[in-house]
């Protein structure tokens, strides 16, 4: 009854950017469209936003694209967010990773945040794993041996990521007085992060929906509040993606609101206090 | 005393679900959570979720279309200095009277403008007038068109947050 | 005295033009404030030169933000400012009437600051 009839050039430019990125356009979203879209139709000259998402969809121009992708792509930036992975990383899985790298079993421990966004969530790993091998009174164990892999879809963002300045509004939203200042300098506005912290997160552009994934796998991996946006067909390819690139044993982390239904085919889901987590069978 | 508890509880009925769950299907949810960083839960209102609310300060709007929507979103004075300092990184007592009541409006102000677009998107155009604030400890806004009036709460552990639409 | 990049903000609410200064100096510009079209104006004629993007309200008392946009098109001296409009103005056909009328790019309330720190580091980049 309400929610207006889609035209045909929104259906167009909905199925355009879902086979880009996968992101399912919902048409209660469509009003929020033009406004994402109006630099482009600036730059294009075109018309009207019917002509523009004509002209988009039957562009091969990579910019183009890019910058389409870039426009609709939504962006959570919160520190540590939904609390529970964070004590999950330092009080069950980090002593058991710690004890490896120790015993020689594993020389390093990989941790990919796919979608990173503006680099709080990447960081807030590197800088739970430092604190957390700070309590737990691990010189000997070298930082290196953490790689944090962050990866997003917008060259923009990972820019901004890996400048590692944050604003006054950015940096009160779930970061804990003591991580504040600890990690950060306060130079007037800006927030500037610690450059050990930085130096431990690599970022890099990544589209999750391309077939080819380049860098490895790993021992956990952060994939948070990023399949609400995909359609049902590119969240079943994308977490199968996620789950290649897991290692054997290795542990998922979802969003706190987020199902995953059918995941006791390839992982177990475990519990430690409030918090869920998902870890790969050893044997699939 | 029966009586009395039903006449309330009808001054909150809610006309028509299918357009209240639209119009507020989380857009203002959204809005704070965008502009704040606070999740906060949606509930609808009965008489005794709101008893102990405590509005002290009120941002209010009108949108004038086929219909004409009066949008308030009414608070604490706790809330709104929560709410704004969240929103602009500011310590909360370094916040203003002014500052909260420019704050609340304006999270009016954006609530209308989420309406006025899904709307325009639904073939309705409405204008927005500029919004105003309303302060007073213990005020309420009260309709005459009682029927037309649909509530909501959004609330935290911390703060409470009530708005309200009715179509005049 | 350091030359900074200056933004100049319009928005008849202090809040958003507290949140904008906040996502302007992440990136060491510095942020001009009006709270009205007249005020806009008076600041553009002393500070046009070193001006390198207005981000525009559109409701606003007084002048609204097409009409003070149509102003700023207008004037040989302030054309080639880049204008964003920052607003909760959303219909498609009020789009496009802004951008018929010169704007640069668009950003809707609600909006994160980050959002706004990137658009502009996008258009004053472009620029």
């Amino acid at each position: 009854m309400y929610g207006g009839t889609a035209s045909k050039e929104f259906i167009m430019i909905q199925e355009f950017i879902e086979g880009k990125c996968g992101i399912s356009l919902g048409e209660e979203k469509a009003y929020l469209l033009e406004s994402k879209l109006a630099s482009l139709l600036v730059e294009s000259g075109a018309s009207s936003f019917e002509d523009l998402y004509l002209k988009i969809c039957t562009t091969n121009d990579p910019d183009l694209i890019d910058s389409v992708i870039e426009a609709v792509t939504i962006n959570e930036t919160f520190w540590f967010r939904d609390k529970t992975p964070w004590y999950i990383i330092e009080e069950v899985l980090l002593p058991a990773l710690v004890a490896k790298l120790r015993n020689g079993e594993r020389d390093r421990i990989r941790i990919w945040s796919a979608a990173c966004s503006y680099g709080q969530e990447p960081y807030s790993v590197a800088m739970c794993i430092d604190r957390c091998l700070s309590r737990m009174g691990a010189a000997d164990i070298r930082p290196e041996s953490f790689q944090i892999l962050a990866t997003d879809i917008s060259s923009d963002v990972i820019q901004m990521a890996e400048a590692g300045n944050y604003d006054n509004i950015s940096i009160s939203r779930g970061l804990e007085e003591d991580y504040k200042s600890r990690y950060f300098i306060n130079q007037g506005r800006i927030w500037r992060l610690d450059e050990e912290i930085k130096r431990r997160v690599c970022f890099k552009q990544f589209n999750l929906i391309e077939s080819y994934f380049p860098y490895g796998q790993f021992d956990i991996i952060f994939c948070r509040n990023i399949f609400i946006y995909f359609s049902e067909r590119y969240k079943k390819e994308v977490m199968d993606r996620i789950t290649a690139s897991l290692k054997p044993g290795g542990v998922l982390f979802i969003g706190s609101s987020e199902l995953f239904e059918d995941y006791s085919r390839c992982y177990t889901m475990e519990q430690y206090r409030n918090g869920i987590y998902y870890r790969k069978k050893e044997c699939l | 005393m029966n009586n009395t508890n039903q006449g309330k509880q009808q001054h909150i009925e809610e006309s028509d679900e299918a357009f209240s769950n639209w119009f507020f299907s989380n857009s203002i949810k959204e809005i704070i959570f965008t502009m704040t960083g606070m999740e906060v839960l949606e509930e609808k209102v009965s008489v005794e979720t709101i008893k102990d609310l405590k509005q002290e300060i009120s941002g209010v709007i009108v949108l004038i279309g086929n219909k004409r929507i009066m949008l308030s979103l009414s608070m604490s004075t706790y809330s709104a200095r929560s709410l704004v300092a969240s929103m602009t990184g500011l310590k909360p007592e370094s916040l203003t009277q002014e500052d909260l009541v420019d704050g609340v409006a304006e999270l009016a102000n954006i609530a209308a403008g989420k309406v006025k677009a899904k709307l325009s998107s639904n073939g309705e155009h409405y204008d927005i007038l500029l919004p105003y604030s309303i302060t007073g400890d213990n005020h309420s806004i009260i309709h005459k068109n009682k029927i037309a009036v649909l509530i909501r709460l959004y609330h935290t552990e911390n703060i409470a947050v009530m708005a309200k639409v009715c179509l005049l | 005295m350091e030359f900074k990049t200056k933004i100049l903000s319009v928005d008849d609410s202090s809040i958003i033009r507290k949140i904008i200064r906040s996502s302007v100096e992440v990136l060491n510009y510095s942020l001009l404030e009006a709270s009205s079209g007249n005020e806009a104006l008076s600041i553009l004629v002393r500070e046009h030169e070193s001006i390198k993007l207005i981000l525009l309200d559109w409701n606003m008392p007084g002048m609204n933000g097409l009409e003070l946009l149509k102003i700023i098109k207008k004037d040989n001296l302030y054309r080639n400012i880049p204008v964003m409009m920052v607003t909760t103005e959303g219909e498609k056909e009020n789009i496009v009437k802004a951008v018929q009328a010169g704007v640069a790019n668009y950003l809707l309330k609600p909006f994160t600051s980050e959002e706004l720190t990137k658009k502009v580091m996008q258009c004053v980049g472009r620029g």
